[in-house]
């Protein structure tokens, strides 16, 4: 989770295409997608966008490799490089953060990753910040607010609850700007992923639902492992949830953007959590097979 | 060498009938039963897999691949001369709520030869009518993100889609619908 209080400068477009499918499924993956890896959908008809930032903020980690393989790199091409290989066949379109508004395509399902933040002092309002965000924050809350995109938020890695201010006492107004969207996800993390006879626990770092029964609604969580990235923080957990969506559009290819999300949300798992409760891990952790799987069969 | 003596070498079990009546039917010898066959083993290892719904509650495939019967076959001979015969059985099928194997009927020859002393040549051929194997599908309801929709009820919870699924039904005919073998038979 990263801040964008200063504007990030200039614009970059890149278009990734898609990634073979014949490739090895990597440790932090859940096992779900390495199923999916398998029978070779993987997103296939859907645009993954990853507004984020490839100019400024780099860490030392990697996405395919072992700790022996870190390297350093900006924060854009991690979160970017994990959605691309949760979900392959999509085609993933990077670009710089606070620059233009996204331009969606009509004809395919869109998936927004969010993997940062408009960080600004909790004594200013929403709408005084909203009239800062640049026109691809703009784009985001609409298409989250209109329901055209699914667009996957970083719960942020403050250990407060979503929209509550943090140790600087600044508020997200990002999240606050699409609290209630109707395709709007928060994603926290959890320290790996859950099962029923090993269940997970929150990461130290990341924020809760909090008590607020609408943002308890519409949050999240997945596994991070930061012991095989070397990555830890939200912003890895989203890009998880944005390869989720784009399996399930290339599954289900005329759901709309708001199906998708209530059917990460719906389908959520709360038996492989310790301790589970909606003020700390809202729906749950969010399950792809489950997803996948049809409510009734005959 | 004639056909009663090839079914005694290839350990045929022969069990004439001693009926006079009609020469079919002293001619006729049985040569073979069983209970399973290929088709039916391959149905009955999905009886074992299941998956969970969206909300959890586990599907067992085996009230849909179960069968009471399994499918039994039971093959003759029926001489026509010394050298040569016709094959031919019947096997009753199976069937069971998501699948089904046709009953068959298999006809064939024999021919067999004493080209030279103690070289035996022998041609046999035969073709299965029905015994295919076919599944039906199933209707799942994925909500509101994809509906109610006819689905592979083997792949309703995998990452293909609904109408994709159906392309990977099975229908499936016999490995043994259509056999024809040439053997040669050297005697020491």
């Amino acid at each position: 989770m990263i801040s964008l209080l200063k504007t990030v400068a200039g614009i970059a477009f890149a278009t990734v295409s898609a990634v073979a499918v014949a490739q090895p499924s990597y440790k932090w993956m859940h096992s779900d997608v390495a199923a999916a890896w398998k029978q070779g959908y993987t997103g296939q008809g859907v645009n993954l966008y990853v507004p984020d930032l490839y100019k400024s903020l780099r860490a030392n980690g990697s996405m395919t490799g072992t700790s022996g393989s870190w390297y350093n790199d900006y924060h854009g091409n991690f979160t970017s490089l994990q959605a691309s290989l949760t979900a392959p066949g999509a085609r993933i379109i990077r670009q710089e953060a606070g620059t233009a508004a996204l331009t969606f395509d009509r004809t395919r399902l869109n998936v927004v990753n969010v993997s940062y933040g408009f960080f600004a002092s909790k004594t200013s309002t929403l709408a005084a910040q909203q009239a800062k965000f640049k026109a691809t924050e703009q784009s985001i809350v609409a298409a989250a607010t209109a329901g055209t995109a699914v667009v996957v938020l970083a719960a942020g890695n403050d250990a407060k609850a979503i929209n509550v201010a943090n140790h600087k006492n600044q508020i997200n107004y990002l999240t606050q700007a699409v609290t209630g969207a109707q395709s709007a996800i928060f994603v926290g993390a959890l320290n790996n992923h859950g099962s029923t006879t090993a269940k997970a626990t929150i990461a130290s770092y990341s924020n809760t639902a909090g008590n607020d029964p609408v943002v308890q609604r519409q949050t999240l969580f997945v596994g991070v492992d930061t012991k095989v990235m070397g990555l830890g923080g939200t912003s890895y957990a989203a890009p998880q949830v944005s390869g989720y969506a784009a399996i399930i559009g290339s599954k289900f290819r005329n759901a709309t953007p708001t199906q998708v999300v209530n059917q990460l949300l719906t389908t959520a798992r709360t038996d492989t959590i310790a301790n589970y409760s909606a003020a700390v891990h809202g729906r749950g952790e969010a399950s792809l097979s489950r997803a996948l799987a049809p409510t009734s069969i005959r | 060498m004639n056909l009663t003596k090839i079914a005694a070498v290839v350990g045929l079990m022969v069990a004439s009938s001693h009926a006079a009546a009609f020469d079919f039917i002293r001619d006729t010898y049985f040569v073979n039963a069983k209970q399973g066959s290929e088709l039916s083993a391959k149905v009955s290892a999905f009886r074992n897999e299941s998956f969970e719904t969206a909300g959890g509650r586990n599907i067992s495939f085996d009230k849909w691949y179960y069968t009471k019967w399994t499918d039994a076959h039971v093959d003759f001979i029926t001489q026509l001369d010394n050298n040569l015969g016709i094959t031919w059985g019947v096997s009753t099928g199976e069937r069971g709520a998501k699948y089904r194997i046709d009953p068959s009927f298999k006809l064939g020859i024999m021919y067999t030869t004493e080209v030279q002393r103690n070289v035996n040549v022998s041609f046999k051929a035969h073709y299965r009518f029905g015994g295919r194997l076919t599944e039906r599908p199933c209707v799942a309801d994925y909500g509101d993100v994809g509906g109610v929709q006819q689905v592979n009820c083997r792949l309703a919870a995998s990452y293909l889609s609904p109408q994709e699924t159906l392309k990977y039904m099975l229908n499936e005919k016999p490995s043994d619908a259509i056999m024809i073998s040439i053997q040669l038979r050297i005697t020491f």
